[in-house]
């Protein structure tokens, strides 16, 4: 097993009378693709902000690359944060600029990339999504797939060790799913960088994925390969996979 | 007499200043007897000259009382007495907790925006966006209204300088207020009912989209790239359309003064070169620098910072920091011009 990269350590996370994580342990790996399962509103979003740094947990450590996250100094948070990359579950395009803009824009602010090589570079990236006829167009002015491809590209075009993809395949048609799951394993490969998925897409997510963990109740339940999830025994996984809604979970529903 | 009011006194809860509020406490409560099964509803058609509604308190006893089948003895619960002075207490260290809390965030933010002015280099495009937005698209507006109230200012001062005898000062008059007073404070109040909405409607749309929070994942300072830019452009562009605000104005003096109303021209503009000096027109910018801070910072602030208030979600959170905005910039612009205006003169 490759080395781990980032690792949650008995994190806790409330809002207000809320509890949304309760204790999660959990181990990200180098180069790997972690996906998160879970029911709706079960924390998956919240726990990959810890990571992104938007959200800091009332207890608990998140470790990367064995450092504390809370303990890095500015310069170092800053250097970490370089290296990650985030897809919003709700795209997070800046709607008052173009999509050629929207995948730019991290390079222009972050790089000293020429003009020209910025140009050529989200023109390859558009090249690969398929989105060379929208570049001059607004995110309002496209489908929601298109959407989503636009948010992958600008995710994609700084060439981030770490990437966070919450729900890149809700809201789009099989064959773009399809597209879009075979994009990510292609730049996973191509780029080596690690992804931390959230989906609901069973199974098909798990296509992609090497490691499956589930959210239930602000705590990790399972952790395990992609293979094994199908197989394992543990009842709340097993409803969770079949649809089912199960004794316990009605119990916390009500 | 407060009998006459029952169900007002419960709805303010202030038992405590009521006349006979000690009735309160020991009033029999009636209720139908359907109503006594449950021992909680209350009869209020049923209420006499006895009886006296509790406020906003819990119905203490087991029912019926048993004294007729259909009255309930009933009292109010006396620990709410204890707990009024408290609560109003209570409520008074919440707001000014809330108020401290604001304080302290408006101090840090505008802290944090100047300490990104020297964290260099800034984007020229995005400033000059934003003076095209803050600057270009108020001219009109500003011009429009500098017209006007230089030709009110014109027929006004007339009337009342001329009740002295002292027409021939009209343009002193009007210059003086307009290049001092209006202008300053006028350009900005326009400028923050056209471009400070708009600033805080679209930097909170920002933020309930997580699009500020995609510009933090993606290493790039918020800061500094949404305020930062609308400071800097509201700076160069506040004293150039005061500037345009007080010129328009004394036109517009000039073509009711003179034009309709037939003061001399030559005095008109001869006094008013005699008596305006530099530091009338500096402090006049002054203000407008002033003003420039207060109402890009305080539009920026409401926007970035909705999502922390209550209500700060969805189009009504977006609608309450855009009305916030242009209500505290408004209020902030008037009271600074009083400060101001004490120091310069």
């Amino acid at each position: 097993m490759s080395e781990a990269l980032i690792q949650f350590l008995d994190v806790h996370k409330s809002f207000g009378s809320q509890t949304v994580l309760n204790g999660v342990n959990l181990t990200i790996h180098k180069g790997e693709t972690t996906t998160i399962i879970g029911r709706s509103g079960g924390g998956k979003s919240v726990l990959l902000k810890h990571v992104a740094g938007l959200l800091q947990p009332d207890a608990g450590k998140i470790l990367y690359r064995g450092h504390d996250l809370a303990q890095l100094k500015r310069s170092e948070w800053k250097k970490m944060k370089s290296k990650f990359s985030y897809m919003f579950q709700s795209m997070a395009l800046f709607d008052s600029m173009t999509n050629y803009d929207n995948i730019a824009l991290p390079l222009r602010e972050k790089t000293k990339m020429s003009e020209t090589r910025i140009c050529a570079e989200v023109g390859k990236m558009l090249e690969l999504l398929e989105l060379q006829n929208c570049t001059g167009k607004y995110p309002s002015q496209i489908s929601g797939g298109m959407r989503k491809r636009v948010a992958l590209a600008r995710a994609l075009i700084t060439k981030p060790e770490i990437v966070m993809f919450d729900e890149p395949d809700t809201g789009l048609d099989p064959i773009r799913k399809t597209a879009v799951y075979d994009m990510i394993q292609t730049f996973q490969k191509h780029f080596g960088f690690t992804a931390i998925v959230v989906s609901h897409e069973i199974p098909d997510i798990f296509r992609i994925s090497n490691r499956v963990a589930m959210l239930d109740n602000g705590k990790i339940i399972y952790e395990g390969s992609s293979t094994d999830v199908m197989h394992c025994d543990v009842p709340l996984v097993q409803d969770f996979l079949a649809g089912r809604s199960s004794s316990e979970a009605n119990e916390n529903l009500n | 007499m407060w009998q006459a009011f029952p169900l007002c006194a419960s709805l303010f809860s202030l038992k405590a200043s009521l006349p006979h509020a000690d009735r309160l406490d020991k009033a029999p409560l009636l209720a139908d007897n359907n109503d006594c099964q449950s021992g909680v509803k209350t009869n209020l058609a049923a209420l006499s000259d006895n009886v006296s509604v509790p406020i906003a308190g819990q119905l203490v006893g087991n029912g019926c009382g048993g004294r007729c089948g259909c009255a309930m003895e009933t009292s109010v619960n006396k620990e709410l007495t204890v707990n009024i002075p408290i609560q109003i207490l209570a409520g008074i260290g919440r707001l000014v907790l809330a108020l401290l809390t604001e304080l302290g965030r408006i101090g840090l933010f505008f802290f944090t925006t100047f300490s990104r002015i020297i964290h260099l280099p800034h984007s020229i495009v995005r400033i000059a966006q934003q003076i095209h937005f803050i600057g270009t698209k108020s001219l009109f507006i500003v011009s429009l209204t500098g017209l006007f109230t230089g030709m009110v200012l014109g027929v006004q001062l007339y009337y009342t300088l001329s009740r002295l005898g002292s027409e021939t000062a009209l343009g002193v008059a009007v210059a003086l207020s307009l290049i001092r007073e209006l202008g300053p404070v006028l350009t900005a109040l326009m400028i923050t009912g056209r471009a400070g909405s708009s600033i805080a409607a679209e930097i909170g749309i920002m933020r309930i989209s997580e699009q500020i929070d995609a510009l933090d994942t993606m290493d790039i300072d918020p800061i500094k790239f949404l305020v930062v830019p609308r400071l800097l452009a509201a700076l160069l562009c506040f004293p150039l359309l005061t500037a345009i605000f007080d010129v328009i104005g004394i036109v517009g003096g000039y073509l009711t003064g003179v034009v309709m109303l037939g003061v001399n021209s030559g005095t008109y503009l001869n006094r008013m070169e005699q008596s305006v000096v530099w530091a009338d027109v500096s402090g006049g910018f002054i203000k407008s620098f002033a003003f420039a801070i207060i109402v890009s910072v305080i539009c920026c602030y409401q926007g970035y910072t909705m999502h922390l208030r209550r209500n700060g979600f969805g189009a009504r959170g977006v609608s309450v920091a855009t009305t916030s905005a242009v209500v505290i910039s408004s209020v902030l612009i008037l009271a600074t011009d009083y400060v101001l205006t004490s120091f310069l003169l």
